[in-house]
């Protein structure tokens, strides 16, 4: 039974036609999975959906009830709620009253009854069968109790349509598959879902239908069974990409520029050794708190280990601020870009020049004023940052632009290693496929890199070798023919 | 490939809810950890004793009814101050306007006591709580309208008022004897009184005031869906938006509520010092907004309690009329003030950070 029809809605921002006469249909109990490229308008059409916005031409059918544009309370309502991609919680505030704040600002009576918003909560958050401490603040507890809590919040009224904006991509490739669970849970209890995600494998385990947006357009709608991620990738992209393995070619007497020996952190990681030469790219595999993202910012000098030592092209290195780490040549690209990589607001160019000027200062540590343009223009080029100049914010990109300019600024350091974790979350295949390619680059150029990621396939394609991480530790090797995909992921099941 | 041993125990891992390591310090770093709003509440607690004791043990003759009394006298009105302050401080905003609001509220009160003649208490009341929830009212419009901060709007409505009284009024004090008879008993009823040495002391009828405002204030902030809402506002603005609060009566709520307590806090003074001097008061608003950090409020908003303001409260009173009593001059009162609040504020930050640090969060490091 049709629940929700779409038709002809377009929107139009300065500049871009964000959507263009958009059809679509999401039945009861359905999971509709929207896919595109960033920026293609699946955010903007969702937003017209929970009357965050307003289209400029088109109808919205509910339940056969027609309307030009819906207000957020309107839509809410109807029910039809949102799971933002920053979840929209209150840190500040406990788990309970988070979950029923909806409830409780729509209620009639002005007045609160806690034990009433103790109980709905618990009851929300049994619907998806999760539980968390009712009286603990928010903000204290991890992303994946966050998300959980928004869940359950959008359940407490009477919602009939979930919208779920890239929920996985900031979440714990543990906590994903637990989130599936509950999402299969919403279906069979009759609410309809549209999931919208750049993990085309989770696409793939939960969608009945996928329909495919590029440039505000809707390009195709298919059954899962009609489509490959290959041909995915293709219908939201226009490209066709390239997926084979990293090159093989590491000459055999290449230098060895990093080696770790026996280190280790209380409650982190334990006995870590392993030696990385030029040129070459290793990958680390696992949960996360099994100490990969820990080690990564040991080496870079934010998280003293406890022992053992880290010797950088035949130095030993013992790194207590990000300082020391970047005199030995070791870089960072850290998981969340926008608080630990970017200044969002400020221009392209002191974004990239941002971690080079002290090396480009001239006498008194006075920088010349062209040198943010240079490195800026150069590393625009280098690294193909879209965007009509240098001098735009940072803010203004697409998530694969900012993370380019992330990726910019570390190499105009000039580092002699590079760690990258998780280097492309959230970001779509296009703007993926050009980030590996770089990286590849820079291997070729003898730059050793070490590659954190969830991402299986970007690790088998990236990588000369993989470590499988659990509890600390390293419990296993992968490289040449053994470094599948299928073989990462049964070692990691194995663990539980 | 290589397998390697994996007899280690799981460690803890970042998605788990801290746990105590075990042993008294463990479950001490734990329960410090967890505390948040309560440690604050029990660690000012603390404090206010241990000076108590100090103060009682320089100069034994501190610990009275009559010092009791005389500090519930002096203390009240800035504690009800505190309170609407706390309110703005929740919702992420600051005040800055609320003494120069409290002075205004209580010249026209005294003045339009006087010239209609109605020598009543509630009537000067009603009128300084009205004055003031206007003028709060007129901060929460400019405010929500144009988007200012609030700090610029509040500071401008500060300074509008005080040039206001200082131009249109002369800045002419209306002395003891000008004064209504009604707000002159004011500041010297007593609810009860006992013989003492030489003559009676008796506890101020500011203490009804003052229960009135902490039970409206506790109401309002824990009671009521508005009162969440200026927590989630404070919290998460956008997400409140979305949520669909309306900013508009949220924003006309705290600063007209903010502004009523300014208008009673100040005629409570005036009657208080039996003397209605525009000049007074302005100048000493960072104490009060000293009061409501050092009792657990955010300049970024979302946290702050009732309970935690009053004792915040009570430790710069403490510190701002005892000092003379433990041989120190009372200008070493700002300097103590200003050391509790960099302590307290420090305190807290160092859990948070710990808090974060544990989640591999390096914000605020």
């Amino acid at each position: 039974m049709e629940l929700l029809r779409l038709e002809g809605l377009s929107k139009r921002y300065i500049g871009t036609q964000a959507l263009d006469r958009v059809d679509l249909s999401v039945g009861t109990g359905e999971v509709l999975c929207l896919a595109g490229a960033n920026g293609s308008g699946k955010s903007t059409l969702m937003k017209c959906v929970v009357g965050a916005e307003t289209p400029d031409s088109g109808r919205i059918i509910w339940q056969g009830q027609s309307f030009s544009k819906l207000t957020p309370a309107q839509s809410r309502q109807l029910g039809i709620d949102i799971i933002y991609q920053d979840l929209s919680i209150f840190p500040e505030q406990t788990v309970a009253e988070n979950v029923a704040f909806h409830a409780v600002q729509s209620g009639r009576r002005g007045w609160i009854n806690w034990s009433e918003v103790d109980r709905i909560a618990t009851e929300a958050l049994d619907k998806i069968g999760a539980k968390l401490p009712l009286h603990t603040r928010l903000g204290d507890l991890p992303i994946g109790a966050r998300q959980t809590t928004a869940i359950a919040r959008a359940l407490t009224g009477d919602c009939r349509l979930l919208v779920m904006d890239e929920p996985t991509t900031a979440l714990p490739s543990r906590d994903v598959a637990h989130l599936l669970d509950m999402v299969r849970r919403l279906k069979a209890d009759g609410i309809s879902i549209i999931f919208i995600s750049h993990k085309l494998e989770e696409l793939f385990d939960i969608a009945d239908r996928f329909v495919i947006l590029r440039d505000g357009c809707k390009v195709a709608e298919h059954a899962p069974s009609e489509l490959t991620s290959k041909r995915l990738s293709f219908l939201m992209t226009g490209v066709e990409f390239d997926s084979s393995k990293a090159s093989q070619d590491l000459p055999k007497a290449a230098p060895t520029i990093l080696s770790v020996e026996s280190l280790s952190r209380e409650k982190q990681y334990e006995d870590v050794s392993f030696s990385l030469k030029a040129g070459e790219t290793i990958g680390f595999a696992g949960l996360t708190g099994a100490g990969r993202t820990e080690i990564a910012l040991s080496l870079y000098g934010l998280n003293p280990p406890d022992s053992g030592t880290v010797t950088v092209a035949g130095n030993a290195l013992n790194a207590r601020s990000p300082l020391d780490a970047i005199r030995a040549g070791i870089a960072l690209v850290s998981e969340d870009r926008q608080t630990q990589g970017l200044f969002p607001r400020k221009p392209i160019k002191e974004n990239i020049s941002a971690a080079s000027y002290q090396a480009r200062s001239g006498a008194f540590g006075i920088i010349p004023p062209t040198v943010e343009r240079e490195i800026g223009d150069e590393w625009v080029r280098r690294v193909r940052v879209k965007t009509p100049s240098s001098d735009e914010p940072v803010q203004t990109l697409s998530g694969g632009n900012q993370q380019k300019v992330v990726l910019a600024k570390c190499l105009a350091t000039n580092p002699k290693i590079l760690i990258m974790d998780n280097p492309t979350v959230g970001i779509d295949v296009g703007s993926k496929a050009e980030i590996h390619e770089i990286v590849r680059d820079l291997a070729r150029q003898g730059r050793g890199i070490i590659m954190i990621s969830d991402d299986l396939e970007e690790l088998v394609m990236s990588c000369h070798r993989v470590f499988v991480m659990e509890a600390g530790k390293l419990v296993a090797e992968f490289s040449g023919d053994d470094l599948t995909t299928s073989a990462l992921s049964a070692r990691l099941r194995s663990e539980g | 490939m290589k397998m390697k041993s994996n007899d280690m125990p799981h460690p803890q891992t970042k998605s788990d809810a801290p746990l105590p390591s075990g042993g008294t310090t463990g479950m001490l770093k734990a329960a410090l950890s967890r505390l948040g709003q309560q440690s604050t509440v029990s660690m000012l607690s603390f404090i206010i004793v241990a000076y108590i004791v100090v103060v009682a043990l320089i100069s034994p003759d501190f610990l009275s009814w009559a010092t009791a009394f005389d500090l519930v006298r002096s203390g009240a009105a800035w504690m009800i101050v505190a309170l609407g302050v706390l309110v703005v401080m929740i919702s992420g905003g600051i005040d800055v306007s609320f003494l120069a609001n409290a002075i205004l509220s209580a010249y026209v009160a005294t003045l339009v006591t006087k010239l209609t003649g109605i020598d009543s208490l509630s009537f000067a009341i009603l009128i300084a709580i009205a004055v003031g929830a206007f003028v709060g009212t007129i901060n929460g419009l400019i405010i929500h309208l144009f988007s200012l901060p609030t700090l610029i709007t509040t500071l401008a409505m500060q300074g509008v008022i005080h040039g206001f009284l200082m131009v249109f009024l002369n800045a002419r004090p209306i002395t003891a004897g000008r004064m209504p008879s009604s707000l002159r008993h004011f500041g010297t009823d007593t609810l009860f009184e006992f013989p003492s040495g030489a003559g009676y002391i008796g506890l101020s009828v500011f203490v009804v005031p003052l229960i009135i405002a902490i039970f409206t204030t506790w109401y309002l902030l824990n009671r009521t869906a508005i009162g969440r809402a200026i927590y989630a506002v404070g919290s998460n603005k956008v997400a409140a938006m979305r949520a669909g609060v309306n900013l508009l009566k949220v924003n006309l709520v705290i600063y007209g509520y903010a502004g009523a307590l300014a208008g009673l806090m100040g005629l409570m003074m005036v009657s208080d010092v039996r003397l209605v001097d525009p000049t007074t008061l302005i100048g000493n608003e960072l104490l009060v907004l000293a009061a409501a950090i050092i009792g657990g409020a955010k300049l970024t908003g979302g946290a702050g309690s009732v309970p935690g303001v009053l004792l915040g409260m009570t430790l710069v009173t403490l510190l701002s009329n005892t000092l003379v009593t433990i041989g120190l001059s009372a200008s070493w009162s700002r300097f103590f003030i200003g050391f509790a609040l960099v302590l307290i504020a420090s305190i807290s930050h160092y859990q948070t950070k710990r808090r974060n640090l544990r989640q591999l969060n390096f914000e605020n490091v």
